[in-house]
């Protein structure tokens, strides 16, 4: 073994990562494909070898699954309204904080701070802001003048609201971010030739602005989006999926099956599907602006 | 109105917005603290107590006085005056600590190497530069399941290696990018240099290269450590009884026995006092951290 030899070198230091990706990669897919044809039900058949082969069985059953439709349709509300506000409000900041003035640092570290909080502990706080007497119904009630009590959590599409107003709140700071150092890289002349020719704030933002703001927008859509079809933590803390099913998201569905009723089985031919279909969007949607240039 | 009327609202009207967002982005994180001050009686109120009344650490000294079970319908209050502190009741911050600390080690690890070959030699030897970010991508429950399934076999479930193991491949897709993104700073003239002045292919990483990206090392460290120790899922899926972790203690006081609010709210502050701190330290990368490296402020 020569050491000094690029490709044995590069083989050695690549190992590590290697070995992790493999361990926890390649073998657990292949055990998840092979369950997902059979009726592996752990309380009955302790190991997997034990189940009994049943074909497309699974897939067939699942896709007649109303709850499972129902919960595609629900995360892709979440995810498409919660993205939607984030940008804009994330945008709006971020042209809030493109010029200097005396305490932008510190305004940009609050703006920042609901980021970094643990998902879970913003389900948590979430769910106390939003109970009866929380204090959400308080600057309600301050508002209307009279006594307001909306059951946030209780009445199924207001708990689909307050989901969403979670991610909000813990994740346009992360488009915020993202958006400001786009602007600020945005190059100076183009900018400055436009006021010079005569462009008002809003035309020089639209035609000029905007269209170099692209490749970063779409890198801030993109990456918002993949997290948020990640949706569990906050939601399992907040609502646990209730009242009834409707936050149940695809995530918690599949806890659910897997891990309360643990069909295996049927959770594995579900999991494998999304994964696929997820796998086609990240390979020809989502990577694109990612792909680093190697 | 003159032009610098103009100006001075201007700047007004900013500084209201930027209050209000200010008040939007601290109150929850307010609220949380101030019901963990609080006497039990003001948990939960109509209308609800925004100032406490008399600031305690009741909460405090309840969730760290006595393993749950004997907590059962007791109030702080009680709790505080029959009950004294408990290393027991530390573990779920110990098992934290230790699960994210030697995660991200590991992670840093690999993913150090790793950079370093993908930034230096391009992608021979090094793992397949996407298929690691897909992993990053995929909803973690999907993830995990067939880890459940695999660990369920292999003996590692509730187990501190299994649940390490997942953690550092999880988190290691995003150190090889954030990494590789530092390593690009350097110029290959350094390695080029150190090779020519007699050093090895790992004496020009070990004393050419990494002594000028500490800071790199540093902040990705910081970053996963972030990551690890905000993960609810993993240990929800893989732990329980040996192995928990603060989020997953903060579920426990949900369920069943009536919703025990100043505890959870005290152990909310302590799980989110690190990576509030360790974000602000590391504010300027988080926009590199969350985009895998494409986008640097």
């Amino acid at each position: 073994m020569d050491f000094n030899n690029p490709k044995t070198f590069s083989r050695l230091f690549g190992l590590p990562m290697n070995a992790l990706l493999y361990f926890l990669g390649v073998f657990p897919i292949v055990l998840l494909i092979y369950v997902s044809f059979t009726d592996w039900y752990p309380i009955g058949q302790q190991y997997f070898w034990d189940s009994h082969f049943i074909g497309a069985r699974n897939f067939i059953d699942f896709l007649r699954d109303p709850l499972f439709g129902m919960s595609v349709l629900r995360t892709v509300i979440v995810v498409v309204v919660a993205i939607t506000l984030e940008f804009v409000f994330g945008l709006i900041l971020a042209l809030l904080f493109v010029d200097r003035f005396p305490g932008k640092a510190i305004f940009v570290s609050i703006a920042v701070l609901p980021m970094m909080s643990v998902p879970a502990v913003t389900g948590y706080i979430f769910r106390m802001l939003f109970l009866y007497a929380g204090p959400v119904n308080d600057v309600l009630s301050a508002i209307a003048g009279t006594r307001v009590s909306v059951g946030w959590l209780t009445t199924g599409w207001l708990a689909l609201v307050s989901v969403i107003l979670m991610d909000v709140w813990q994740w346009t700071p992360l488009m915020f971010l993202i958006l400001l150092s786009g602007l600020l890289a945005l190059p100076q002349d183009p900018i400055n030739a436009a006021y010079i020719l005569g462009a008002s704030k809003w035309q020089t933002f639209r035609h000029v602005m905007l269209p170099m703001m692209k490749t970063v927008m779409l890198i801030a859509v993109v990456i918002r989006t993949m997290e948020a079809i990640k949706l569990f933590d906050g939601v399992f803390l907040m609502t646990h999926g209730g009242p009834g099913y409707s936050t149940q998201t695809v995530s918690l569905y599949l806890y659910e099956i897997g891990f309360k009723y643990v069909r295996f089985g049927y959770t594995a031919a579900m999991a494998i599907t999304v994964l696929l279909v997820l796998a086609l969007f990240t390979r020809y949607v989502a990577i694109r602006p990612l792909r680093p240039k190697v | 109105m003159n032009r610098r009327a103009i100006g001075i609202l201007r700047n007004l009207f900013r500084y209201v917005a930027l209050v209000f967002v200010s008040l939007l982005a601290l109150f929850p994180i307010y609220w949380m603290f101030s019901t963990s001050i609080k006497l039990a009686n003001e948990w939960v109120a109509t209308p609800s107590v925004w100032f406490p009344s008399k600031p305690v650490l009741l909460n405090y000294q309840f969730i760290f006085s006595m393993s749950y079970e004997y907590l059962i319908g007791r109030v702080p209050e009680e709790a505080a005056a029959f009950y004294p502190f408990s290393w027991a009741s530390m573990k779920p911050i110990f098992d934290s600590l230790i699960l994210s600390t030697s995660s991200t080690l590991i992670a840093l690890f690999a993913g150090t190497l790793s950079a370093y070959v993908l930034s230096r030699y391009g992608r021979k030897g090094a793992p397949p530069p996407t298929f690691p970010l897909m992993y990053r991508m995929f909803p973690p429950v999907m993830v995990i399941i067939p880890v459940v399934i695999m660990y369920a076999t292999l003996r590692l479930t509730d187990t501190y290696l299994g649940i390490i193991i997942l953690y550092s491949t999880l988190t290691v897709p995003l150190v090889l990018w954030l990494m590789k993104s530092f390593f690009d700073e350097i110029p290959r003239e350094i390695d080029e240099a150190a090779i020519l002045d007699g050093c090895s292919l790992f004496g020009a990483f070990y004393r050419g290269v990494l002594p000028l990206i500490k800071a790199g090392l540093a902040v990705t460290g910081l970053f996963i450590f972030m990551l690890d120790w905000s993960d609810f899922m993993g240990v929800l899926l893989l732990g329980g009884r040996n192995v928990v972790t603060i989020p997953l203690k903060l579920a426990e006081y949900t369920s069943g026995h009536g919703e025990l609010y100043g505890p959870m709210a005290a152990m909310g502050v302590i799980a989110v006092i690190p990576p509030l701190i360790f974000g602000i330290l590391i504010q300027k990368y988080l926009v590199r951290g969350f985009t895998f490296g494409a986008v640097k402020a």
